[in-house]
């Protein structure tokens, strides 16, 4: 952003997030921390005892197929409101790029090998003569193996 | 238009029933800092926003509220799956159960019905953004809550997640509100509404 319009008197100022980009987390510490920016991630100190280990996308057992498709996702998703009010920063830009390109892959595989998730993948299931956009779980069931 | 992808934005995976928990957490479903409130009242500001890029953020914001959501109610289905009439009656569950079997409607904790009496699309770019700041900082208070009295680390995780997003939005909506007051005259900024009075509204100058 070019400008921040701090210190006026009767209105609420929020600075704006001024980065490199070069201290982002890896994909799987951005899902585990709910950012991909170390500087936005504000925990409460009730969950400060709460063991690193017990981080539930690491913990429940999940499809690693599935894992990566939601690391890959958030990444994008957090990427993407940062661009919203960063339009001119080039550098995300091409993070975003760069994860578009690895999610639409991801994506296309997982309909491959496990179940569609998008209707745009019908084409790449397996069963052709099958409606392939009712196969797998539904996602409020838990069930990621 | 929207398009659905087949997956939660964040694991939910909770192994054991919980009536009571479900309880308290169906507050972020239908309540009044819920994500409900929260996808509905950002997809109903955007429209006449004046920064276009403000519509913008509004419309990514209100779409992965619309996905917390779900997560909430993944989190509400499974505390509540196939639970015994005994677990149902001695957890308090049983008011619930009454009108709603172990289906999902959106409520708060205290058994209010959801209702878009508990936010605001005002029409105005300064006030509408302002409420948005606010909602975010109560949304993080009812997770911290929920936090307190919440040990299960299956409930915990997904909720620290959720709690982590109000932050990040906050920070966005802080940062659309910056770019929204760049467009005004800082020796004023409520001179006139920039969503209404138009002809007084010249964001290029």
């Amino acid at each position: 952003m070019d400008k921040c319009c701090t210190n006026t008197l009767a209105i609420a100022s929020v600075p704006c997030q001024e980065t490199d980009l070069s201290n982002l987390y890896t994909a799987e510490e951005a899902l585990c921390n709910g950012t991909i920016f170390p500087e936005l991630n504000l925990p409460f100190f009730i969950t400060e005892t709460d063991k690193k280990s017990s981080c539930g996308c690491l913990a429940s057992g999940c499809c690693r197929d599935m894992m990566e498709i939601m690391k890959t996702g958030f990444y994008l998703d957090d990427l993407t409101l940062y661009l919203d009010t960063h339009p001119q920063d080039k550098k995300a830009l091409a993070l975003m790029q760069e994860c578009l390109a690895k999610k639409q892959q991801q994506v296309c595989d997982f309909a491959k090998d496990h179940f569609v998730l998008t209707k745009n993948c019908i084409p790449q299931a397996p069963d052709k003569g099958a409606f392939a956009w009712s196969d797998g779980p539904a996602p409020w069931e838990g069930v990621y193996e | 238009m929207w398009v659905y992808e087949k997956r939660l934005q964040f694991p939910v995976k909770i192994t054991k029933t919980c009536p009571k928990t479900a309880k308290l957490i169906i507050s972020q479903y239908g309540g009044p800092d819920g994500e409900l409130s929260a996808s509905m009242r950002y997809l109903a500001q955007r429209y006449s926003m004046p920064v276009k890029s403000v519509g913008g953020l509004l419309t990514d914001i209100g779409t992965e509220e619309l996905g917390h959501m779900e997560m909430i109610c993944a989190m509400v289905y499974q505390l509540t799956k196939d639970l015994p009439m005994k677990e149902i009656k001695e957890s308090g569950f049983d008011a619930y159960y009454i009108d709603h079997t172990t289906g999902l409607w959106p409520q708060a904790a205290a058994g209010l019905p959801f209702s878009a009496i508990e936010f605001q699309s005002k029409g105005d770019a300064i006030t509408d953004l302002t409420e948005n700041l606010a909602a975010e900082q109560k949304a993080r208070t009812v997770y911290d809550n929920l936090l307190r009295a919440i040990t299960d680390p299956e409930i915990r995780e997904p909720l620290k997640f959720l709690r982590a997003r109000e932050i990040v939005h906050f920070q966005r909506f802080g940062e659309a509100l910056e770019k929204t007051k760049e467009t005004l005259d800082a020796k004023n900024f409520y001179y006139f509404n920039p969503e209404y009075d138009k002809a007084m509204y010249h964001p290029g100058r």
